[in-house]
């Protein structure tokens, strides 16, 4: 019996064993993770007995402050609706949203150490206050871009291509954070549209020609000089018995051409071309299908799926299909056309200071990819200028400053077509890229690129 | 002995702490629960002294230790709970030491196999038919304004019944399944297992399948005996499952509970948000939040405790009660012959992996069942019982010395 007590204690210890790495998993590694759940009463608590930080813009301009209502603090957004889905809401009743739910362990002061000493403050019965956020928001920026697709659904995304810096991430219809409660029945009735849904970041879409951009990547790394050839549209393409038109016979095209008018024959031809394989490379280098780290929660865009046939890869190459992006991504996009094929980590979190003003964190602009050569990107550009010049873009032009663009017009079950458009200026020395959408606006030469000139002029003229 | 002075440091700094932060209870002075504990345990030990009892020198100051711990989170959680628990402890007290000085030859317990059986069983089929439903499981007996779990004391006759019986046939078990003095074994332990699972308390019904299938390997050394248990377990797991609804419910909710975090799922989310809360040091006592997670006293005081001392203080937790399994094995394997090997080893089992079942429980590493944390959780019947397994396992470990 000696050797089963001893195996039986053997076993004994090995469960034991488990259940202390198990706890060690739970309360050491995962436990703030735990803590910070929006489940948890115990953040409500710490909610009644903190000062929130403050959130400023990228000027110092407050989007988000804490007012004295009677006998406590309340939470007021100066920007309203238009910084409404970035900065998000703070309520009793139905939580916590956007950057006031995901910054809240900073918000509240409960990073590391600063939860220990924020602890100790509470129980000794003195005022604490969380950190303080200035985000990479432009306010002005940001509430042009709300305004300019006002009614309008759609969103509207403005990066600094250099560094990724977000300065605009509108998304409409939206919705007023200081009047929370009375709107909530309005918010969530199917009429409204969804307005907590941010759809710069969670909104899904088919690119429509704006993916073009990524075909062209695709051909021109497998052959530079295909910019000097001539290609033939003859209106359509008959692949597996299923056809693919252009709206009319573009006839013989060159490169540029075929981008300035957009015509869906050729980028089919190339994608066609160049294979399945290398169009799928081609988009992971932009990003497409991984998961994208962000401040806010962002939807993974996707250009291809794992069955992959002649005709979805043609639909894919223009930007139908299988193919679904988020406005984010798509300026992240442009804004690598621009950085010569460097796509930067996109951000809105500039810096984090104490309550003392102190200085805790800085965010430090990194690039997130290379997502091409810079010949690549060179051709490319040239034929988005040549775009806004004479093609598609031209609502997109600014006076006395290049700008180059591309548009879409994305099919969609929905009725009329999605209005795209990606840009970026000056071409010679970008400071700006965007991506507009406009759901259901059709040509996105003409709904899309209004927006897009607007922001752009503004942001330039900063 | 000296280790007595843990658990004394332990409910001193618990006196202080009533003292300071408390709310008094009418009737009751902390000072005197105090000493009344304190003379408890170090009476335990002068009885031991005085009647010269050899037996192991390590298991009362753990079982001590976590009593007291038990009553300090008892007392942060509710005050009124941890003065009635205080009188548990003291007649938890009075059983060890009856049990200590007039159980000293524990082989008297083997006399009557059938009896403890048949007790055991007649109580839980009670329990059955006019048992109260409290908390899910109908395991309650009331008899006027006295309530309590009789499937804490059937664990103990079962445990009797199965060493004396094991022990006594062992050559013919060892033969082989197809024996006939297999029926009653099996018969016994699926009737009582049945009769837990009629009772939805399905954490006992666990438990004794656990402790019978580590008796059997340690009677019969035969570990496929122990696999098929454990197959034809899984089997019944699994047309229960089919069958029962609630113990559906219960998988489902183990597997996620965030799906229904408000509902169902409540009780275990707000327990992994609490031991979360607490992270590597604790809040320090009396400073979490575990008040709103329903049976906080009882089934889930581990996580109060999780919450306030930190994942430091429950691995501490969770070592002693291992010390506990090691020393309890240890008294197991000196013992010279097989009836008090298997005594020792059934209740050091019975002991162990009731704790390991329910902090394994809260921290959803296992289903959830409910059961008590031996020597800590609010409970007459549990504690009470929990000290009389005590007494035995110290007389057992007598022998070793005599």
């Amino acid at each position: 019996m000696k050797k089963e007590i001893r195996r039986l204690t053997f076993v004994t210890i090995i469960f034991f064993s488990i259940l202390i790495i198990y706890l060690t998993y739970i309360q050491g590694i995962i436990g703030n993770k735990l803590y910070l759940n929006s489940l948890n009463p115990r953040l409500a608590l710490v909610e009644q007995e903190t000062k929130r930080g403050i959130i400023y813009d990228r000027n110092g301009k407050v989007l988000a402050d804490n007012v004295l209502v009677g006998d406590r603090f309340e939470r007021q957004y100066p920007y309203g609706p238009s910084t409404a889905l970035v900065v998000g809401y703070l309520s009793d009743r139905f939580g916590s949203s956007g950057l006031e739910a995901n910054y809240k362990e900073e918000l509240l002061g409960l990073t590391g150490w600063q939860r220990v000493r924020n602890t100790l403050r509470r129980l000794t019965e003195k005022p604490v206050q969380g950190n303080n956020l200035a985000l990479t928001i432009d306010a002005d920026l940001q509430r042009l871009s709300t305004n300019l697709l006002g009614e309008r659904r759609g969103a509207v995304v403005a990066l600094d291509p250099r560094t990724g810096e977000v300065l605009a991430l509108a998304s409409s219809p939206n919705f007023d954070p200081n009047k929370l409660e009375q709107e909530w029945s309005w918010i969530n009735s199917p009429k409204a549209g969804s307005p907590l849904l941010n759809r710069a970041t969670q909104g899904l879409y088919p690119a429509g020609s704006i993916m073009k951009i990524i075909t062209a990547t695709m051909a021109l790394e497998e052959d530079l000089n295909i910019s000097d050839y001539e290609f033939y549209c003859s209106g359509f393409i008959e692949i597996n018995g299923r056809r693919l038109t252009c709206p009319r016979p573009h006839g013989e095209v060159n490169f540029n051409e075929a981008m300035m008018y957009s015509c869906n024959v050729t980028f089919a031809n190339l994608a066609l071309k160049f294979g399945v394989d290398k169009f799928k490379e081609t988009a992971e280098h932009y990003g497409f299908g991984k998961k994208i780290e962000f401040d806010l929660p962002l939807k993974k865009s996707q250009a291809t799926t794992n069955k992959m046939n002649a005709n979805a890869l043609a639909e894919s190459a223009i930007g139908q299909g299988p193919v679904l992006v988020t406005p984010l991504q798509m300026a992240m996009v442009v804004g690598s056309l621009a950085m010569d094929g460097v796509m930067m980590q996109p951000y809105l979190v500039k810096n984090i200071t104490n309550p003392e003003g102190k200085l805790i964190w800085k965010a430090r602009p990194r690039p997130y990819q290379i997502v091409t050569r810079k010949d690549v990107a060179q051709k490319i550009k040239e034929a988005m200028i040549a775009t806004v010049n004479e093609g598609t873009a031209t609502a997109a032009a600014l006076p006395n400053i290049k700008v180059a663009a591309k548009t879409g017009s994305a099919q969609n079950p929905h009725g009329k077509a999605h209005a795209w458009l990606i840009a970026f200026a000056p071409a010679e020395d970008p400071e700006i890229a965007v991506a507009v959408i406009v759901e259901n606006g059709g040509s996105g030469g003409v709904a899309a690129a209004p927006i897009a000139r607007q922001v752009m002029a503004a942001a330039l003229r900063r | 002995m000296a280790l007595l002075l843990w658990p004394s440091l332990i409910l001193i700094a618990g006196y202080f702490y009533i003292k300071i932060f408390g709310n008094h209870h009418e009737g009751w002075q902390p000072f005197y629960a105090l000493t009344l504990l304190l003379s408890g345990f170090w009476g335990i030990h002068l009885v031991l002294k005085v009647i010269d009892h050899k037996g192991d020198q390590l298991l009362l100051p753990m079982a001590a230790t976590l009593t007291s711990l038990g009553l300090i989170f008892l007392f942060r959680l509710d005050p009124d709970l941890a003065y009635r628990q205080i009188i548990w402890t003291i007649l938890g007290i009075l059983v060890l030491v009856v049990v200590t000085v007039s159980l000293r030859d524990y082989h008297r317990l083997g006399r009557f196999p059938h009896l403890f059986l048949s007790l055991g069983l007649l109580s839980l089929l009670i329990t059955v038919i006019a048992g109260t439903r409290i908390g899910g499981a109908k395991s309650w007996l009331t008899l006027g304004s006295f309530q309590m779990q009789p499937v804490e004391v059937v664990k103990v006759f079962m445990v009797i019944y199965l060493a004396g019986y094991l022990n006594e046939k062992r050559e013919l078990l060892v033969q082989g399944v197809g024996r006939p003095v297999w029926g009653p074994l099996i018969a016994a332990t699926t009737v009582a297992i049945l009769l837990l699972v009629m009772q939805r308390d399905l954490g006992s019904a666990l438990i004794l399948l656990v402790t019978f299938l580590a008796m059997l390997y340690l009677a019969t050394g035969k570990w496929h005996f122990i696999a098929a248990g454990g197959v034809l377990f899984f089997l019944g797991a699994l047309i229960a499952y089919i069958v029962f609804p609630y113990l559906r419910a219960r998988i489902d909710i183990w597997l996620n509970p965030w799906e229904d975090y408000a509902g169902s799922g409540y009780q275990i989310v707000q327990s992994l948000i609490t031991l979360g809360s607490g992270g590597i040091f604790g809040t320090g006592l009396g400073l979490g939040y575990s008040l709103i997670i329903p049976a906080v006293a009882t089934d889930f005081i581990f996580v109060t405790m999780g919450e306030e001392m930190g994942l430091l203080g429950s691995i501490g937790i969770v070592i002693i009660y291992l010390l506990f399994a090691l020393r309890g094995f240890k008294v197991a394997m000196k013992v010279k012959e097989e009836y008090g090997v298997l005594l020792t080893g059934g209740f050091t089992a019975l002991i162990t992996f009731q704790a390991f079942i329910i902090m394994a429980g809260v921290t959803k590493l296992l289903p959830l069942t409910g059961v008590t944390l031996p020597f800590v959780s609010y409970g007459g019947s549990s504690l009470v019982i929990s000290y009389l397994i005590l007494g035995l396992l110290l007389n057992v470990s007598e022998s070793v010395r005599r």
